[in-house]
């Protein structure tokens, strides 16, 4: 059984004139000691989707279907259950750092706050634990750091700060959302490499949200690409990076800068607001290899294997296709080559 | 002539070490100089905490120097009052590191943008709202945000609702701080060459911070390499890729993540998909992070540097150049 499932999951805002879906029949596993990578453009709804796991949704939103962590759905979990699974089993590094830490704490206080509520741990030895916490993730001289406030940190150690927080209570699974984007190379690089370890020696499971292809490729097992509130292609990062599939993956491999000089090749227009999607397929109008039929219906995300099967492009199918996803009518055709 | 230059500029953060002893010092910026022509782009790049942001904080003037000047237009900034004040504010902008701390939370996306193009009077009163559309619009956002507030959107939407009012007022320079970071690839590249659109048409010039070296490469015309607070290494962009002399240069270089697949059966071969991946023995070789508050001797960075020899925990080397650049370690 999987650690986390995400069954059907939608996620709406209410608004003055009825309710705006936002995330749309989301269906995803987890494993232990799993990464699980999930990528999509700005506003496609990556964030609101690990809220919703951590049950702190914005006031305004509310989520159906069914999230079950451990056996037990979230979503019908009471209040005080899910506190407590919050910080212990269940963690998150939020994506903008600086305006989820305390701005009248020091950053010492905050973690090792942490680990008095959850790990029942007295003040002094927090202290410590807080130092080591913040040695492993390569801030210089902890001890003089503990006592300052988050102004007097640089991005890139206020992101650590949060990640320190975040794995203080060694969760079952860790929401990370674009947990390095504030970092430089080589403490990505070491950074990367902690949640790595804490993922074979605890076996703890890792979503990973970032923009940064490079980190998944290097990271993950598994990746989601998400477009407009839906997941459009679920692959092994060997196979998502090999053989894509989906056209909005396509144009993401596409639009990564390369030689100097030479235009950069956007997908062309900008995702609409969650109220205007497209009929049909909800990229179709964004889509270079849309076709009539795309308008028509929205097409389901399905194995590839299937996908080829109904077609006369059988001959594509690849052992690995029964664990590659994808949301398009297209699938079957290999619309990309390298 | 430069249009922005930065002179021994120097900035310390007094700390508290402990209850009974004198504060230490944080060394954000220790002697920097740089400068940068209309039209170009010189990129800072460095570890995190390395003193990219404070650097872009007092061009800025949000922060007053602990010594050195900022020259814009030749006139020193920390100097400036009066119309002369107004007019750099307008001439010099910044898009910050984290756009939600940027934002006020009770001003809707209309009074955001509205307000520098009311404060310079960009446009007459009655074609703001106008103007504010035609700027969402540039980075990709629609009419239908504008009563909107800061915490109704996505982090990418907040960083773009920050570009847009960067660009209101028409600046000569914009200082860029991680602007790109938070945004999906392809929403990465629409900015990109908006920013080079803006570049080429209103001759724009760009402090560009970035830890996204890929995009460096692409966009900036010059790269400082910062080191606890210095420039340790000063090259024209295609030189530094090329060929990095500085040791923390080379280890920044071949730390990136890139796309590589291990894969038996299929090969990639592709501009987009590198196929390098990063240089695993550097990067676990590289050592604790020194702290700025307690500075090796000698060079700063010889406890982690693998080319390390006989002066560099003594002697501390100069910025000097060698080879068409500029470079401070004892091998040159
Ligand atoms: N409090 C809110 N009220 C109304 N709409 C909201 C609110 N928070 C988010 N949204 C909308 O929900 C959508 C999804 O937002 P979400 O933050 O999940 O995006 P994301 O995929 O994390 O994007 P990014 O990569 O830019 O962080 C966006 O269109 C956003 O505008
Ligand atoms: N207001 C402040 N008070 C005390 N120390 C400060 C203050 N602002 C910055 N510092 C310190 O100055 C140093 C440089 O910080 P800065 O924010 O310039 O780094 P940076 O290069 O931008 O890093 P990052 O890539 O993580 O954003 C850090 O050690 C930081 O803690
Ligand atoms: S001066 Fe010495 S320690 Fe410093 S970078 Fe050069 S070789 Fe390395
Ligand atoms: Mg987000
Ligand atoms: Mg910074």
């Amino acid at each position: 059984m999987s650690l986390l499932t995400l069954r059907s999951l939608d996620i709406s805002f209410r608004s003055t004139n009825g309710s705006i879906k936002v995330v749309s029949d989301l269906n995803l596993e987890i494993e232990e000691a799993e990464v699980f990578g999930l990528v999509g453009e700005s506003g496609c709804g990556k964030t609101l989707t690990a809220l919703s796991i951590m049950g702190i949704l914005p006031q305004n939103a509310f989520a159906e279907g069914e999230i079950i962590f451990k056996g037990n759905n979230l979503l019908t979990l009471d209040r005080e259950s899910m506190r407590k699974l919050r910080g212990k089993e269940l963690s998150m590094i939020f994506q903008e750092p600086a305006t989820s830490l305390n701005p009248v704490l020091t950053v010492g206080y905050q973690v090792a706050e942490v680990l008095t509520t959850h790990m029942g741990i007295s003040k002094k030895e927090a202290i410590n634990t807080t130092i080591e916490l913040l040695k492993a993730v390569k801030i210089p001289s902890p001890e003089i750091r503990i006592k300052e406030y988050p102004h007097q940190l640089s991005g890139g150690m206020k992101q650590r700060v949060m990640i320190a927080m975040s794995i203080a209570c060694k969760p079952s699974l860790l929401i990370a959302d674009e947990p390095t984007t504030a970092l430089d190379v080589t403490i990505q690089a070491q950074i990367l490499e902690l949640l790595q370890r804490l993922r074979e020696d605890m076996k703890m499971a890792v979503l990973l949200i970032t923009h940064d292809l490079g980190i998944i490729a290097e990271n993950a097992q598994r990746v989601g690409i998400m477009y407009a509130g839906r997941l459009m292609e679920l692959a092994d990062v060997s196979e998502l990076f090999n053989n894509p599939r989906h056209p909005y993956t396509i144009g993401l491999l596409e639009s990564l800068p390369e030689e100097k000089g030479t235009p950069l090749k956007p997908i062309p227009g900008f995702v609409p607001e969650p109220d205007r999607l497209p009929p049909g397929c909800k990229f179709s109008d964004r889509c270079r290899f849309a076709i009539p039929q795309c308008k028509e219906k929205e097409p389901e995300l399905i194995p590839l294997s299937i996908a080829s099967n109904n077609s006369n492009h059988s001959s594509l199918i690849t052992h690995h296709s029964s664990l590659h996803f994808v949301r398009c009518i297209r699938a079957s055709e290999k619309l990309w080559h390298f | 002539m430069a249009l922005l230059k930065v002179d021994s500029l120097k900035k310390y953060f007094p700390v508290k070490k402990g209850f009974m002893t004198a504060p230490a010092l944080v060394k954000a910026v220790d002697g920097i100089d740089l400068s940068i022509d209309e039209d170009r782009v010189f990129a800072l790049v460095g570890e995190s905490g390395c003193g990219k942001s404070t650097v872009a904080r007092l061009i800025l003037r949000l922060l007053p120097p602990t010594s050195g000047k900022v020259l814009f237009q030749d006139k020193n900034v920390f100097e400036l009052s009066g119309d002369n004040l107004k007019a750099f504010r307008k001439s010099v902008q910044i898009i910050f590191q984290d756009p939600f701390a940027s934002l006020n939370p009770r001003k809707s996306i209309l009074d955001t943008i509205a307000e520098p193009l009311r404060i310079h009077r960009i446009v007459e009163k009655k074609k703001i709202k106008e103007k504010v559309l035609e700027l969402l619009n540039k980075v990709g956002l629609g009419s239908d945000i504008l009563n909107r507030y800061p915490h109704e959107f996505s982090g990418g939407q907040r960083q773009r609702i920050c570009i847009a009012r960067a660009l209101a007022v028409s600046p000569k320079v914009i200082v860029a701080d991680e602007p790109l970071s938070a945004l999906d690839v392809s929403i990465q590249a629409q900015i990109l060459n908006l920013l080079q659109e803006l570049k080429r048409e209103y001759k724009i010039s760009f402090l560009f911070i970035s830890h996204a070296l890929n995009i460096v490469n692409y966009f900036s015309d010059a790269i400082g390499v910062m080191y606890l607070g210095k420039i340790v290494e000063h090259a024209k962009t295609e030189d530094l890729f090329r060929k990095p002399f500085h040791p923390y240069t080379e280890i920044l270089l071949s730390s990136a993540p890139t796309i590589k697949v291990q894969s038996d059966e299929l090969e990639i071969r592709s501009k987009n998909v590198k196929l390098r991946t990063r240089n695993l023995k550097l990067k676990n070789g590289l050592g604790e992070v020194p702290s700025p508050i307690d500075i090796p001797p000698g060079c700063p960075f010889h406890p982690r540097c693998p080319k390390r020899f006989e002066p560099c925990d003594k002697v501390i080397p100069v910025l000097k150049e060698s080879g068409g650049r500029l470079v401070s370690c004892h091998l040159y």
